[in-house]
C-alpha cells in the first residue's frame, strides 16, 4: 500500500481529477473536451498498469507455450483499446457538435451561448 | 439465442432504413422493425420465467455473456413495446419537428437506442454492458441533435458530456469490480464476492482482507455514474433542456425508456453483484445506499417544485421527470423487496404515464405551434380528445385511484412502511400534491374559463389525424388497464423471487 508503491495508480486518479474539474469548470467547449480525453486517459492508465506485472511478457505465442505464469493477463489490454474507439469517437462526435455551434454563435463559450439564445428566444 | 436475435433484428433493420432514401418507407420499416422483436421479447418473457437464459460465448472473463433473468425480459418487452407505440405515433408527429431528408436517419439511431437498451439489459458481462452504455448514450444525443437547430446542439453537447462523464465512473466502477475479483460477469462476481464474505455477517474478509476500500470505491463509482448518467436531481442540468428541446418523439423516447436501463443495470449491481444482504450489513455501503435514498427523495421535492415554475409545457413535464427520477433512487436505496418491487412497477408507469404526456404536447405544439402554457386557454375545445388523454396521464402522475400511478404510489407507500423511514411519506405525499399543483392548472385551463367558452363558439378542431391519436389512445388504455389487472404485478413479483 501507500503512495510510494502504487504512485502510477496515485497518477491516474489525479489525472482523473483534473480532467473532471477541466470539463465541470472550464467554459470553453474545446477545453472541456480536452478534460473529458484527460479522465479517459487516466482511466486507461490505471488499467493498463495495474494490468502489468513487471518481468512477464505480452502473450504472444511465439516458440510455444512456456508456462501461464509468464505471460500478463491480456484482458486490460483489450479493454483499454477497447475504451480507446469509444473515446475516439465521443471525441469526434463532440467535436462536430462543437463546430456546428460555432458556426451559428461564433463562439466556444459555454456562457456566451447560453446568454445568446436566451437574448434570441425573446 | 432468442436475446440476440431481438437485438439483432432492431440493429439489421436499423441499418436497413438509414440506407433507404424514402420517409415514408423508413416510417413503416421502423414499426416493421419492431413489431417482430415484440413478438419475440414476449416469447422471451415467458421462457425466462422458468429459468433465467443464460448464453455464454467463450469464457471468462473475455466472453460474451447474455443473462437473462424474468425481470430483464420484463424490461425488454417495455421497451420495445412502448418505443413500438411512440414510433406509431411518431408517424403523425415526426414531420413537425425532423426534416423530410434525415427521417431515414432518425428512425435508424431510434432502432440501434432501442437495441442498444435492450442489450444493457440482457447482457451480464459489465464489459459489454459499458459498450452498450456507450452505444446508448451516442445514439440518444443522435436523436436529440436530429432537428439541426443551435438549441438543439447546444443540448446534445450537454447531455452528451454528462452521459460520458457518467460512463467514465462507470467504467472506473467497472474495473475497480474487475481487479478484485477477476471476473467481469454478474455472476462471476458475485461468487468471489460471496466468497470473500463466507461466514462472516458484517466485514469483507477471508480473500478480501484490506481491500474493502475497493469494493467501496466500485460501489460508489459506479453509483456517481449511474445518478449522472439517469439524471439525478443535483446532476440533472442536462435532462429538461434535452427534453425540452428534442423533437416530442424523441422526449417521449429519452424521458420513458433511456434512463431505466441505467436504473435496472444498478438494480443488478446492487443485487446481483453486490449481493443487497451483504450491502445492507456492511456500514459504509449500507450508507452509501441511504443517501441515495436521501438524495433521490430530495429529487422528488425539487424536481416537482422546478416544475412548478415553467411556463413551457414541455419543459414542465420534463422537470416531471427529473422528479420521477428520484423515485426511483428512493426505491431502489430502500434496499428492501417492497422498494425494488415499487422501482420496477413504477418503471412500467412512468414509461406508460410519461410516454403519453409527451406525446400529447407534442400534438398540442404541432397543432397550435404554440408551446406556452399561459396561452392555452380554450384549447380542451378545439381538441378534446388530446386534452381528455393529457387528463388522464396528469391524473395519473398525481396518483388517482383506477389509475396506474396510483399503484405504484401504493407500492411506494408500502416499501416506505416496511422500512421504517417514516419521513418518507411525508415526501410522497408533498410530491404527489406538488404534481397536482403544475398538471391541474393545464387542465383547468384548457377546459374552463373564459378563453374555452370563446374557443368553443369557433368550433373549429384542431385533433390530430387518427393515425396519431390511436396509439396515444393505447397508452391511456394501458394506463387504465395494468392499473386493474394483475399481471404484471404477478411478472414482477416472481422476477423479483428470482434476483433476490
Amino acid at each position: 500500500m501507500g503512495l510510494i508503491t502504487n504512485f502510477y495508480e496515485a497518477t491516474a486518479m489525479v489525472l482523473f481529477g483534473i480532467g473532471f474539474v477541466t470539463l465541470l469548470l472550464q467554459k470553453n467547449l474545446i477545453k472541456k473536451i480536452i478534460g473529458l480525453n484527460i479522465m479517459d486517459s487516466a482511466i486507461f492508465l490505471y488499467l493498463t498498469t495495474t494490468g502489468y506485472i513487471t518481468g512477464r511478457s505480452a502473450p504472444i505465442v511465439i516458440d510455444g507455450v512456456v508456462y501461464a505464469g509468464a505471460y500478463v493477463n491480456p484482458l486490460p489490454s483489450a479493454l483499454v483499446m477497447t475504451g480507446i474507439v469509444v473515446a475516439v469517437s465521443i471525441t469526434a462526435f463532440a467535436l462536430a457538435l462543437s463546430l456546428k455551434l460555432y458556426e451559428h454563435y461564433g463562439t466556444l463559450d459555454m456562457d456566451k451561448i447560453a446568454l445568446m439564445s436566451r437574448g434570441g428566444k425573446g | 439465442m432468442l436475446p440476440i436475435t431481438i437485438m439483432m433484428i432492431l440493429l439489421v433493420m436499423a441499418g436497413v432504413i438509414a440506407a433507404v432514401k424514402d420517409s415514408a418507407t423508413a416510417k413503416k420499416l421502423a414499426i416493421a422493425a419492431h413489431i417482430p422483436a415484440f413478438a419475440l421479447s414476449a416469447a422471451m418473457l415467458v421462457i425466462s420465467a422458468g429459468e433465467p437464459i443464460r448464453l455464454a460465448i467463450g469464457a471468462e472473463p473475455w466472453n460474451v455473456y447474455v443473462f437473462v433473468t424474468p425481470l430483464a425480459s420484463f424490461m425488454v418487452s417495455l421497451f420495445i413495446g412502448v418505443s413500438l407505440l411512440i414510433m406509431w405515433a411518431s408517424m403523425a408527429l415526426v414531420n413537425y419537428d425532423v426534416d423530410q431528408a434525415r427521417i431515414p436517419m432518425y428512425y435508424s439511431l431510434v432502432c440501434v437506442l432501442i437495441a442498444s437498451l435492450c442489450g444493457v439489459v440482457i447482457f451480464g458481462n459489465f464489459f459489454n454492458v459499458f459498450i452498450l452504455m456507450e452505444v446508448s448514450s451516442f445514439a440518444a444525443a443522435g436523436i436529440i441533435i436530429i432537428k439541426n437547430r443551435p438549441e438543439n446542439m447546444r443540448a446534445g453537447i450537454k447531455y452528451l458530456t454528462l452521459s460520458i462523464l457518467g460512463s467514465s465512473f462507470i467504467l472506473m466502477g467497472i474495473i475497480t469490480l474487475y481487479f478484485l475479483t477477476g471476473s467481469l460477469s454478474v455472476t462471476g462476481i458475485h461468487e468471489s464476492l460471496v466468497a470473500g464474505y463466507a461466514g462472516q455477517e458484517v466485514a469483507l474478509v477471508a480473500g478480501y482482507t484490506g481491500y474493502e476500500v475497493a469494493a467501496y470505491n466500485a460501489l460508489i463509482f459506479i453509483t456517481i455514474g449511474i445518478a449522472l448518467k439517469s439524471g439525478l436531481f443535483p446532476m440533472h442540468i442536462a435532462f429538461p433542456d434535452a427534453y425540452a428541446i428534442a423533437p416530442s418523439t424523441s422526449s417521449a423516447v429519452l424521458s420513458s425508456l433511456v434512463q431505466k436501463a441505467y436504473i435496472f443495470f444498478y438494480i443488478m449491481v446492487l443485487h446481483k453483484a453486490f449481493g443487497i444482504e451483504v450491502i445492507m450489513n456492511d456500514p459504509v455501503m449500507s450508507t452509501t445506499l441511504f443517501l441515495v435514498m436521501a438524495v433521490g427523495a430530495a429529487a422528488m421535492i425539487a424536481g416537482s417544485a422546478m416544475a412548478l415554475l415553467q411556463t413551457d409545457l414541455k419543459r414542465m413535464i420534463a422537470y416531471s421527470s427529473v422528479a420521477q427520477v428520484g423515485y426511483f433512487f428512493l426505491g431502489v436505496g430502500m434496499g428492501t423487496r417492497l422498494g425494488l418491487f415499487a422501482v420496477i412497477f413504477h418503471f412500467l408507469t412512468h414509461a406508460v404515464t410519461k410516454a403519453m404526456l409527451f406525446l400529447v404536447a407534442g400534438s398540442v405544439i404541432q397543432q397550435t405551434d404554440n408551446r406556452t402554457i399561459d396561452k392555452m386557454g380554450g384549447i380542451g375545445a378545439q381538441m378534446r380528445v388530446t386534452m381528455a388523454l393529457f387528463t388522464v396521464g396528469a391524473l395519473s402522475m398525481i396518483g388517482i385511484p383506477l389509475l396506474i400511478g396510483f399503484n405504484s404510489k401504493w407500492f411506494f407507500a408500502m416499501g416506505i412502511f416496511e422500512s421504517q423511514h417514516l419521513w418518507l411519506l411525508g415526501v410522497l405525499a408533498l410530491s404527489s400534491l406538488l404534481n397536482g399543483c403544475y398538471y391541474l392548472p393545464v387542465v383547468v385551463r384548457a377546459f374552463f374559463g373564459k378563453e374555452a367558452a370563446e374557443a368553443k363558439q369557433l368550433g373549429q378542431s384542431l385533433e390530430l389525424s387518427v393515425r396519431g391519436l390511436v396509439p396515444i389512445i393505447c397508452l391511456a388504455f394501458l394506463v387504465v388497464a395494468f392499473a386493474v389487472i394483475g399481471g404484471p404485478i404477478y411478472y414482477i413479483n416472481m422476477g423479483i423471487e428470482s434476483i433476490w
